[in-house]
């Protein structure tokens, strides 16, 4: 009885925290990968439904996807090509690396997305963008992403800095 | 009046380029120069502390957003290209 509060304290700080698990894999194979040409968009209700052809490592390649949900047109239709792109990458093998971070977050929800400056995440959650090669800042090893999202019913592009920590995450140093 | 009119022309005229807000044109057309990064960099971080925009871009309006946009990729172009913070 003596030991009863203590228990009770310990019980709740385990009940408000928060955690999140991140993981992903990423294909980390160096593949010449062309942008989608010959792209065919057929959108239906809260759907679409992409045709396109990409070229890997020299060989065409027919695309096929279909993107359901409630966001714009254009919103569907990107992460439609984007989607598979990754199905077709993912089947052509190669070598995968996996990351995980666990967040916690005492009693309040973690969010991901949108990411803000000051934000941990992993390399492969925010895509490159094409002048892609990694920089030194403060001596550490940073590089540009680019994020695509949707927020109150428009599609955004936004660009950022990004820069490896000690402890194989990365922390979002700037966005615009 | 004389002296008010001379403060004024100081004002307007005798600012050095450090203290002038550049356009959206002329951020897009800004003369980056790794042998100039010093002084360049001076000058853009000068705008950004006037401009003081918020770090969430979508808190800003089309016309800042895109503003923000080019002031900070163009100071970040320092480092990436010159390696210079």
């Amino acid at each position: 009885m003596k030991y009863s509060p203590i228990i009770l304290i310990l019980l709740s700080t385990v009940a408000w925290a928060n955690c999140s698990v991140k993981s992903a894999s990423q294909n980390v194979s160096q593949r010449q990968v062309s942008s989608p040409t010959n792209l065919v968009k057929t959108i239906s209700t809260n759907q679409c439904k992409v045709k396109y052809n990409l070229k890997v490592d020299g060989n065409w390649h027919d695309v096929e996807y279909t993107y359901k949900g409630f966001e714009e047109e254009n919103v569907l239709c990107a992460k439609a090509v984007d989607e598979g792109r990754k199905i077709l990458l993912s089947q052509m093998g190669g070598i995968f690396q996996t990351e995980s971070i666990t967040v916690c977050n005492e009693g309040k929800p973690v969010q991901f997305r949108p990411v803000k400056i000051g934000d941990l995440v992993m390399d492969n959650e925010l895509g490159r963008m094409d002048r892609g090669q990694n920089f030194k800042y403060r001596n550490s090893n940073c590089r540009l992403f680019r994020e695509k999202y949707e927020k109150d019913r428009i599609f955004r592009v936004t660009h950022g800095v990004i820069c490896q920590t000690d402890h194989q995450e990365w922390i979002v140093v700037d966005k615009w | 009046m004389k002296k008010i009119l001379i403060l004024v022309s100081l004002l307007l005229f005798g600012c050095d380029s450090h203290s002038r807000i550049l356009s959206y044109e002329e951020l897009v057309n800004y003369p980056s120069h790794c042998s100039k990064a010093k002084e360049q960099l001076a000058e853009l971080r000068f705008i950004q502390r006037i401009k003081n925009f918020s770090q969430d871009p979508d808190s800003l309006n089309e016309a800042d957003r895109a503003y923000n946009s080019r002031l900070k990729s163009t100071i970040w172009w320092y480092t990436w290209k010159c390696g210079i913070e």
